[in-house]
Parts: C-alpha cells; structure tokens; sequence
C-alpha cells in the first residue's frame, strides 16, 4: 500500500506549507526549462540533490538512492548523446533520447511532488491556506483532494487485482480498458467521498466559519532557509536565462 | 420522577429524494431517555440508520428529501438546526473506518472536530490529553490511520468523537468490521459514555455485544417502530424469537448448528506449503504446512490485522510469495493460481466492469465454451436468483445482488476456489442466512467457497472446515464443530488478555539500538555533537594531503624542476595531514568522556528501576544475568559507543565531500567512480540475506554440541562403568564435526562479503579507462584527471570504515534489547505511602487473570476466590494447573493484569509494598539461608526482635533441638546458602523464621513436600503452631494433610474448578476424587 507518511516519522526538516508551494513552484521552473547555460545547470544539480535530501529525511532511504542514480544515468546518456557516441536520429538514439528527456525533466520534479504530498497534513494544509486569507470554500475541496489521493491509489489497486482475477487487460482495447477501470473507480470513490462529507459535517465542518488550528503552522529556521534558497536559486536562473 | 427524556420523535417520516422505495420512514414516534444506552434493531434497511442521521441532522440536510413531524432535545424542536450546528451536541461513529476519517494521522483526526468547532489551542491540548488517557490509545498518537487496523481506527473514531464533548452518541453499525475483541472494546467504550452520563444511541445488527449494556430497545420494522422493550425482557428472548423478527443472535456464544450429513465431499486437498511473505515493517506471514479440502465451505478467522486478507491474497495469486502450492498431486504456480480462484471482494463495486449484468457474465466464459454461452448465462442468472436483472446495469443493483453477480462471474469462469471478503458485514440474520444458502450453492457447482469472517454466527450456520490465523501464522485448522468454536472463543479470550498485556511495549521495539542508545545517554548528548563536529573537521582536513599529492603529481608530469614550486603544497598537505590526526584524537578523547558519562547513567537507570520491579520478576532474573548485564555488557558497548557517533558521521561526511569535490572536478568520472558501490552493497546484501537465519541456525547446533558435551562428562561415570566409551564419544565427535563444518560453510558462504568490499574499492576500474577516453578526446585536462584517480582511491574508504560498524551494531543491539527488558518492565504499581487505614485480612480475587510474560498463554484466567480471615484454606490441583501462582499474587510478588486482589475491601495497590509484606509470611519448599549466623537468619523475620525472642521461635518450631547439637549452636554460620544442614533443618528454620515475623497470613507452598516423614512429622507440629489464629493458605500435593481445611479450592488450568471441604468436593467433583484416590492408593502402597 502506498500510504502517506506524515507524522509516523521523526523527521528534521519540517516546511510550512506555504514554503512547500514556493518550493514546488522554483523547482519545477528550473527543472522543466531547457538552456545551455552552466549555471542553469548547476543550479538543476543543486535542485536535484535538494530533492534527494528531503526524500532522504522522509526516511525513504531506497527510494531516495533509486532516485539519484537513475537521474545519474539519464545525466550520462545525455552526455553519450551529446558527445554524439551514438547516433541521436537512429532507433536506439530517438529511444534513448526521450527516456534522458523524460527523466531529467520529469522525474525530481515527481520527486519533489511525492515530497510535499506525503509530508504535509491536511490540517497543517488547511492552516497555511487559512492564514493565507484564502476563502474556506477553495481551501476544503483542496483538503479533500489531498486527503483523496491515497484512496484512489488505494481503491485502484483493488479494481487492477479484480481485473486480474477476471483475466481482463487491455486486451479488450483501449478505451474498454479505460471503461472498465474508471467506472468501478468513479463509483467507488464518489461513494467514500458521500460518506466522507457526512462525517465531516457530523465534526462540525462547515465553510462559513472560521477553524482554530492544532497544529503549529509558521516560519522557522528551515522556512527561512528554504525561502533563501530559493531567491537565490531564482537570481540565479534569471541571471542563466539573460547571460547564458 | 425516573429517567428524563432526552430526545423525541414526534410523528416523523422521511422519504429519500429520488428514492422508489417510497418512504424510509413513517410516522415514528419515540422517545429516547437521558444517560442510557439505546439499541434500534431491525431488518436491513428497514429505517434504523435513518433515525440515526435524523438525530444528528444528516438527514435532511445532507441525504435531502422531504421530511415531516418534528424532532425535540430537551422539549425543544432541532429540525431547523443544521448538521454543523448540532455537532457539538451530537457525536457520531459510522460504520466503514476507511470514510470516516478526515485526516491522515490520528493526532489531526483527534482534534478535528474541535478545531472546527473552533476551541481555543489550550483546550484542545487538554481534552486531547484527557480523551487519550481515557480510551488508552497513547501509542497510537501521531500514528497513520491506514496503517491501523479495524479494530484500533474504530477505537480512534469514538475517541475523536468523544473530543468536544457532545452529550448524545449515535452509532451507526459500529462493529460492522470489527473482531471479536474489538467489539468488546467497542462496549466498553460505550460502558465508559454511559458512565459519564452520555446519551448513546446504537444501530446495529450484531445485539449481543450490548447484553448487559443497553437499557432500551426499539425494533424497527419497515420504517414503523414495532415496539420498544426494557433490556431484561428483551434478552430474556429466545433466538427463535429474535430471529423472527430479522433479529441476529442475542447469545454470548453460539452453537454449531449444522447438520452432519449436510457436510460437503472432500474431492482432494489444496496444499500449501512453506508459504512465507513479508510486509514493508519486516512483520509478515508464514505457513508451514495448510490443507485445505476441497468441496467444503472453508472459514478463515483471526483477530483484526492477523493477516487473514493477506494470506488469501497470497492464495488466490494476487500476492506474490515464496511458497508451493498444489491441488491434489498437481503443483500450481502463482499464474494458475489466479485462474483457479477468485476473491469477492468487501467492496463489490471493484470487480463489476460492465454495462449489462448479462455482458459481465457473458465475458467471464472461457473462450473454449463460446458455443454453449447463452445457454451458461442464463443457467448461472438462475442459480444465482439474478434471471429478472439481466438486463440492468450492475452498478444499479442493491450489495447484495452486486456480491450474486460477483459469484456468478467468477462460477462463469471455472473459478475452483471462491474467496469471500467480510460478506455479512452488516447483514441482518435473514440475509446472512441467505448467504449461506448461496455458499452451500457455490458449493454444490463444484467450486470451494472460502469465507474470511469475524462472524461467528455465519461459520456457525455453514462452515465445514476452520482456520484459526494469528499473528501471521495458521494457528489452527481442522473441522468446525462445537469444539472448534470453543477454541476460537478460548483464542480471543487469551488474545484480549496478550493484547493489555503487551500494551505500552509495542512501539518502543522498532527502534534501532543507536537511537536508543541516543535516548538513553541524554546527559552526554552535548558532548557527542561537538565530538562528532570535531570528527568532521578532521576528515575534512584529512582530504587536503590528497589534493595536494594530486598538485604535485601533476606538477611533476609537467616537469616542473623547482622545488620551491612545490614547497607550498607540501606544507599544506602536511598540515592537513596532522591537522586530522589532532582534531581525530581531540574528537575520540571527548567522545570517551562522553561514553563514560552514558554509561554510567545506563547503570543508574537500570539500579533505580530494580526496586520498582515486582518481587517475582527480581526472583526469576538470575542474579548472575543481571550482574553481567548492569557491569560487563554495559562495559562492553564502550567502545563502540565511544567511536560509533564521531566515526560514523565523519566518515559519511568525509565520503560525500571527496565525491561532491569529484564532482566539481569533472562530473562524469564522479558518477562513473560511484558504478561500483551499487554492485558492491548488492553482493553485500545476497551474502548477508541469510544472516538470521544462519545464525539461528549455529545457535542450534552450537546448543546441540554443548549438550552432548555436558552429557558426555556428566555421564563419565555411567559410560565407563558401562564401557560405552565409544559410542558416546562418536556422538560427541558427530556434533563437534557437525558444528565446525557449518560455521566454516558459513564462511565460505560469507566469501561474497569479501568480493564485496573488493568491488566497492575498485573505483578505479571504472574511473581509468574513462578517464582515458576523455582525456584522448580532449574533454579532460590531464591535471583533472590525476586528480580525480587519487580522490578515487581514497572515496571509499570513509564508506568502507562505516561498514565495519554494521556488525559492532547488531552486537550493540542484543545489549541495548537486555538493558531494555530491564528498563521496560512491568513495574509494579502501588502507592508508595498509602493512607495508614488498616484494612481487615478477609482476602478476596475477583476475576484474576495473569501471565508470566506477554508472549505466554495465561496461567491464571478469570480467577475469583474468597478466604476469610482465620481461616484454612488449601489450594489443590495437577501441577502447572496455576496454584502456586495465586499464592504468589496474594503475596504481592507480581500484580494481578486483569481483575484485582482485595484485603478487607482494599485493592492491595491501594496498600503500600512495605504494608503488604508485613501482612504475609510465605514459606516455600526452598528456602533461602543468608551466609550468617543461625540466629540472624532467623531475626530476619523480625529485626527488632531479641536473642531470647528469636531462641523461642526457634523452640517452638522445633530447631532448638538440632541448632543446640551444632558447634557454635545459634551462633553457627550457615554459609554458601546455608549447605551443611538438611533440608527439613533449613524447612524449620524458615517456619522459625515466619514465625517470629507473626504476620496475620501465612502461605504454606508445598512446605512440606520433599521433607522425609521423619521430619514431616517434626514440621507439621512446627506448622501447627505458627498458624494458629491465624489465615492459612496451602499448597499441598499431599491431600491427606489438607483435608481438615475450611475450604478446599481445586484449581485446574487456570481457573477454580470447584471449592467446598474435603467430603463435598468428593461428592461433587470427579477430578477431585480421582485425585484423592490417587494419592490415597499411593500412600497405602508405602504402608504396605
């Protein structure tokens, strides 16, 4: 099962969720852009390992590894590429090339993705969005979702067994394939999600007032630290983007 | 006068919009009182749930429709109230644990509904303190609610509830997923609201969990209240009755209720074998050896989280697992499995894919049987009572008729083994026996239905086959009959015992022994950071000797003549050099200190525990095992200790700076030198894989040698007498041989380690001809180049340094888990001045249960007992039947872990350890003599009392005699355990002893029983006098020396099996009396 992690673990590294967003949004710019500049490329080192050290603080020491050494071999084939060892218009080089592609440009950001879901709360969440004097009505659903991932991981993985035992797979095409998975899924979570609300409301969740919080959300040391980073990281990649 | 009415119905229906059905329900009126508990009971829905959501306001404003009447709390209408509005006043519990919660962890879901209800922070904190306390959930803070199993999500559900402190409870089929021992938590957490003077309101179908708990009850029949009843009249009911009304079983416990001939034809067996699986947390399943027979209806039981559902996941080829599987003579693998079985899974929405319940059916016929297809379908839509829905989307239908499509599906495509998934969770009994009408169908198409279940009326109802799974393991498997289900029952109950038992210490375990070790030391924890601090600074400078040789290596292939040149850098590499031993020695000599400093407080905390613990877990602890734990195995983790901290991180450190400096340098060697130590750690993982078991392995063959060892020299005597001289040896030989050969096998097998550590340092495989690619290209300079191939030597060093620390960790482990045992003990817990009040020495046990260790069986279950002040009692029973261990209790040398154990009324935890010790005298048949003289093992009794008292006791119990015949008469010392006198000498002294003690109870454990007749005589005069006017409780084999007792209490496996006087139990129990013939033909034997 893949099930968050929040709060079972000690960790070091706690981020308001507000510094997780900022975070999220630097990242995923520096990773996603496409230049030549060195110090671009740099800073996409700096980032990637960033991201291996908060996976490493989650405490997933395997998948953090995995992580940077299939980035490392990407990183290679890249180079393999570049230096022109092989052909990049053959079969194999058009290959090789969009698996480099998707890797160096998908995977920290997956990464970083993965980091901030199941390192957050969804009361820590609703405390930052409160504080940022977003209404309740946006805030809510957004918890909802949150709280809705591992449900729907969960509850598709029941569907594939069913499938499984039924000896149904693609085989019967694509778009019954799709059919057959969403369907159960759809009917499945809007149920859940029915009977979520009810509890909820029964808790006293309402969207027209105002919620204290439990947890302490606020800046500290980390916070500061991160949100520095990532100035400078943004100077950094304006400055990439202008000089080369 | 009598009981307010709370909450009332007037007159209310309610229909559901959109529904057909018509109206949920109808002109129902009701009263609920304040402070009870009331139970709605009824048929599947038949309108209970509804009231349920009208009381907390889900209906109408969340399941909209149109509703009339009026409802009122405390007299006043709640209908314009919403839901939110009413959440302060009304708590509720649903009965699914996957959609009720908001959160993720159960902190946040704890504090949920007060945060919503906006309390201020410091109020919060309390209630949660509060809240936690009360339902016991301290090690499930902070904790994720997925990873919980049914039983404790639901425990956090009601806790969470409870948060805001609402005065009304509705429960909505709480124990529809629950064990058999949740449940019973379930009520007592219901027995606690009600206590608290809360208004709970129960749906549900299960009843008899709520005998002895609800008060009122309201039957609801098709949306009308048939009637409503006072608690006595309605248990008083038959189960006939109850089930005439759609009602499941009001009995504790059922009965089988199967006929024999009803039974299914075992065909062949399914056989598994060896099957072992594991989760993520390294707990996991494993069977040995599981039949299971083919043609029954099988069912799976066990405890929530007993690993039901995987061990059906594993069998059904959804999970992969090590293990063999056959069918009958027929070896399966994991892609046959699949196709021979099929899980009806809790939520059948997951397996139902298309538009048409005739198309879902018609896709699962094989492809071979295409011809006869139609005529399938529609042979299969009848068995299963599904001809009249053929047409419908299965997504339309009702649970029930969903699970019947399932079933069909899967007896569509020759499925041989169905598995079934919690069917009757919140089923009322007609659909419940519906089902098992549809298993015995399943059964009789020829597939093998397999039924994981907590419901024991259903396995009662149609099981042929049982497997009892607990703790990952298949802990029984057999028939289901009337013994089978005792067991089950027997199970739980022992379970629930385990399950307080072993309270408190299951999270503490998973932590690695550095952690601990860690936590442990906190006063040295400053010291250990600026060491390690230290340490890292000296790897550091110990890098720079490498960058400076890699300088003048380059200079030196330049050419470069001029000394000067390279004088600089000579000198910095050489302050780097020393500049690292310096800051290395510094950091170990502050680590040291460090060390000596957490040692010491290990030792301290172990002392301060000892005298917290009971006087029967200081008794079982050798004296031995203690004095090597507290001084020498504390002395052994020095140092690791002392090195492991500084070492550890420096070197991790130290290897991440030479590879970030790699890289700076030139990126791609820098990966390319890493290319090693992934194949390195995985041959280091293949040759450690087995470790535990291989080490479990020398265990036992070590043990084996030892024993033919201390036989061999044991037995010299015998073996040389007998001139057996040579056969014994050989055996001796054999394990001698059999134990070297493994651990050489062992380490030839461990060779791999060492190819390990090679790979790992052979960097420069990699880094080399790489490097010389590049530099024949261009795109290296050759003075990077050095570089990196002396960086690359020494990269991995720090990493290989940290792998010596694995093993010194696991050997710290061991240590740390023997300072822990002692340190996590069950302490005993009494008041340490308790209020003076003397309380009277009528003794009383009620309901007693007990167990040595949390991983045994109970000794003692459900023990109650009364011994009246002054009285003789005699505890009689088969050895092991749990005698002496109720001695033990009465003498307070452990505590009681369920039930209590009064003096005159007092809970003796309400009475001082001193106090309780003064009010008992215990004589065993091994008594302890101090290496002192006879006079002072005697005022041991009594430390105030003088030489002549002491000489009087001695008297009266018969020592002077033998104590005058000795050297040195009262002055004589009796060393070393007090060797020289006999045991019936050392039995009176001891009853001298107890004498002088003059404590108003005495217990005699089997004082009596290896002493010669000779000096039986001699002690029972002695006995006779101690005891006299005052509590006497026996324990005796010898019945003969019982029989004048006031009361005889036969104790037989862990309870009382009857008590009364010698001629009323020979009359009444047969176990008694065999016994007494027994010992009676024994004793005529002697005579004779």
């Amino acid at each position: 099962m893949n099930m968050p992690e929040s709060g079972t673990e000690e960790v070091l590294i706690n981020f308001d969720p507000r510094t997780k967003l900022l975070l999220l949004i630097v990242v995923n710019t520096v990773i996603i852009s496409d230049s030549g500049s060195p110090v671009i490329w740099w800073l996409k080192i700096a980032f990637v390992i960033l991201v291996f050290l908060l996976l490493l603080d989650m405490k997933k020491i395997k998948m953090s590894i995995l992580y940077v050494v299939i980035y490392a071999l990407a990183m290679l084939g890249d180079h393999i590429l570049v230096s022109g060892s092989i052909n990049g218009m053959s079969m194999g080089g058009l290959v090789l090339r969009i698996v480099v592609y998707l890797i160096e440009r998908m995977l920290p950001s997956v990464m970083l993705a993965w980091f901030v879901l199941h390192s957050t709360k969804v009361s820590e969440f609703i405390a930052a969005m409160q504080k940022m004097h977003l209404p309740q009505t946006l805030t809510i659903p957004f918890a909802v979702i949150f709280r809705f991932f591992p449900t729907i991981s969960d509850e598709y993985s029941s569907i594939q067994d069913a499938m499984k035992m039924r000896d149904i797979r693609f085989g019967t095409g694509i778009g019954r394939g799709i059919e057959y998975r969403m369907v159960p899924l759809l009917v499945s979570v809007t149920k859940i999600g029915d009977e979520l609300s009810a509890a909820a409301m029964t808790r006293g969740l309402t969207t027209d007032t105002k919620r204290t919080s439990y947890c302490s959300v606020g800046f500290h040391a980390s916070d500061a630290a991160a949100f520095a980073m990532m100035i400078a990281g943004s100077v950094l990649f304006v400055t990439g983007l202008i000089w080369g | 006068m009598g009981v307010r009415l709370l909450i009332e119905f007037r007159d209310v229906s309610f229909t559901y919009a959109g529904s057909e059905q018509g109206k949920s329900i109808e002109n129902v009126s009701l009263t609920i009182p304040e402070g009870k508990v009331t139970l709605l009971c009824g048929r599947s829905g038949c309108g209970k749930t509804t009231i349920g959501r009208v009381i907390n306001g889900l209906v109408p404003y969340f399941y909209k429709g149109e509703i009339t009447g009026d409802i009122l709390l405390n007299g006043e209408s709640i209908l314009n109230k919403k839901v939110a509005e009413r959440s302060g006043m009304v708590g509720s519990v649903f009965q699914n644990p996957r959609s009720q919660f908001f959160n993720v962890d159960s902190t946040s879901e704890l504090v949920f509904g007060c945060e919503n209800m906006q309390f201020p922070r410091d109020e919060i904190d309390k209630r949660l303190q509060e809240t936690v306390d009360i339902f016991d959930i301290k090690e499930l803070e902070g904790h994720s609610l997925f990873k919980m199993s049914g039983g404790e999500k639901q425990k956090i559900a009601c806790a969470s509830v409870s948060m805001p402190g609402p005065d009304i409870y509705v429960l909505d089929e709480p124990t529809s997923n629950l064990d058999m021992l949740s449940i019973k938590e379930l009520s007592a957490v219901i027995m606690q609201w009600k206590a608290q003077g809360k208004t709970i309101v129960v749906a549900d179908h299960r009843i008899n969990y709520l005998r002895n708990v609800a008060d009122k009850i309201i039957l609801i029949d098709a949306g009308h209240v048939v009637w409503e009843k006072e608690a006595d009249e309605f248990f008083s009911m038959s189960d006939e009755e109850a089930h005439a009304y759609g009602l499941r079983s009001l009995k504790e416990s059922v009965s089988c209720k199967k006929r024999d001939s009803d039974e299914g034809k075992t065909v062949e067996d399914f056989i598994v074998k060896n099957l072992a699986f594991k989760y993520e947390d390294g707990t996991g399943i494993y069977v040995k050896d599981l039949r299971i027979p083919l043609g029954s209806i099988i069912g799976i039981v066990g405890e929530n989280g007993a690993g039901k559902s995987t061990l059906v996941r594993c069998l059904c080829g959804l999970q992969k697992s090590s293990g063999s599987f056959y069918m009958g003579d027929k070896r399966l693998s994991q892609k046959q499995l699949l196709k021979e079985s099929y899980l009806v899974m809790q939520d059948v929405n997951h397996q139902l894919f298309t538009e048409s319940v005739d198309e879902e059916i018609r896709i699962s016929i094989p492809k071979e049987k295409k011809a006869e297809q139609d005529e399938a379908v529609n042979r299969l839509l009848g068995d299963m009572d599904l001809s009249q829905f053929g047409r419908l989307h299965p997504m339309s239908l009702s649970g029930g008729q969903k699970q019947r499509v399932a079933v069909a599906t899967a007896l569509a495509s020759d499925k041989k083994m169905l598995f079934f998934d919690e069917p009757t969770s919140g089923l009322d009994y007609e659909h419940m026996k519906e089902f098992s009408e549809r298993l015995r169908a399943v059964r009789a198409a020829g597939a093998t239905p397999v039924v994981i279940t907590h419901d024991i009326e259903l396995i009662a109802l149609c099981c042929d086959h049982l497997i009892l799974v607990s703790d990952g393991r298949v802990q029984w498997s057999g028939r289901c009959d009337e013994a089978a289900l005792k067991k089950l029952e027997e199970h739980f109950e022992s379970k629930s015992f385990r399950k307080n038992k072993a309270k408190g210490a299951k999270m503490k375990k998973q932590k690695s022994p550095a952690a601990r070790i860690w936590e442990l030391g906190e006063s040295g924890h400053r010291q250990i950071i600026s060491s390690v601090i230290l340490a890292i600074f000296g790897v550091l400078a110990g890098i720079v000797p490498f960058v400076m040789a890699s300088k003048i290596l380059t200079m030196l292939i330049s050419e470069q003549r001029d000394f000067n040149a390279y004088l600089p850098y000579i000198v910095i590499g050489l302050a780097g050099y020393l500049l690292n031993t310096f800051l290395y020695v510094g950091a170990l000599g502050i680590s040291h200190k460090a060390t000596f400093k957490i040692l010491k407080e290990i030792r301290e905390k172990i002392l301060a525990k000892l005298p917290k613990l009971p006087l029967g877990t200081m008794m079982e602890m050798q004296s031995g095992k203690l004095k090597t734990t507290i001084v020498d195995q504390v002395e052994g983790m020095e140092i690791t200790l002392a090195h492991m901290f500084p070492e550890i991180t420096s070197n991790v450190c130290g290897f991440f700076a030479i590879w970030i400096y790699m890289f700076v340098v030139d990126w791609r060697l820098a990966l390319l030198a890493m290319i090693p130590l992934p194949v390195g750690m995985a041959l280091m993982f293949a040759s450690m894989a087995g470790y535990g078991e291989n080490y479990a392995k020398s265990v036992e063959i070590n043990t084996a040698m030892n024993e033919s060892l201390i036989e061999y020299t044991g037995g010299i005597e015998v073996i040389k007498a007998y001139n057996q001289g040579n056969e014994s040896y050989a055996t001796l030989k054999d394990r001698c041989n059999a134990n070297a050969s493994f651990f050489y096998g062992w380490m030839n097998r461990c060779k791999t380690n060492i190819y390990a550590f090679i790979v790992m340092a052979a960097t420069l495989i990699t880094v080399c001809p790489f490097g010389w690619i590049f530099y024949q290209k261009g795109s290296l300079s050759l003075e990077k180049f050095l570089t990196i191939i002396v960086l690359s030597i020494c990269v991995m060093g720090p990493i290989l340094a940290i792998f010596d620390f694995v093993d010194q960790m696991a050997k710290m482990g061991t240590i740390v888990g023997n300072v822990d045992a002692i340190l996590n003990a069950k302490e005993q817990d009494h008041i340490a001045e308790d209020d003076g009040k003397e309380s009277g020495n009528d003794i009383e046990l009620k309901d007693v249960g007990f167990a040595y260790n949390e991983n045994q069986d109970a000794v003692l279950k459900g023990v109650s007992l009364r011994i009246p002040e002054g009285s003789k009692t005699a505890l009689v029973g088969p050895s092991g039947s749990g005698k002496s261990t109720i001695a033990k209790l009465i003498a307070g040398f452990w505590d009681a872990d369920t039930g209590s154990i009064s003096f005159g009324g007092k809970d003796t935890r309400d009475i001082a350890l001193n106090k309780l010790y003064d009010k008992i005298s215990y004589v065993s048949q091994d008594n302890f003599l101090f290496d002192d003289t006879i006079m002072e093992n005697i005022r041991m009794g009594n430390l105030k009392a003088s030489d002549e008292e002491v000489i009087a006791c001695a008297k009266a119990s018969g020592c002077d005699e033998f104590i005058s015949k000795l050297e040195n008469a009262y002055q004589t010392r009796v060393g070393g355990g007090g060797a020289h006198i006999s045991g019936g000498e050392r039995q009176r002294i001891a009853i001298a002893r107890a004498m002088l003690k003059d404590a108003p109870i005495v217990i005699l454990d089997e004082a009596t029983a290896y002493i010669d007749p000779e000096n039986e005589a001699l002690i029972q005069e002695s006995v006779a006098k101690l005891v006299k006017g005052k509590t006497l409780i026996v324990i005796a084999h010898r019945l003969s020396t019982i029989t004048d007792s006031d009361q005889i209490v036969l104790v037989h496996d862990g309870k009382i099996e009857a008590v009364g006087k010698q001629d009323e139990l020979l009359k009444t129990s047969p176990l008694y009396k065999s016994m007494w013939e027994k010992h009676i033909g024994t004793r005529e034997e002697v005579v004779a």
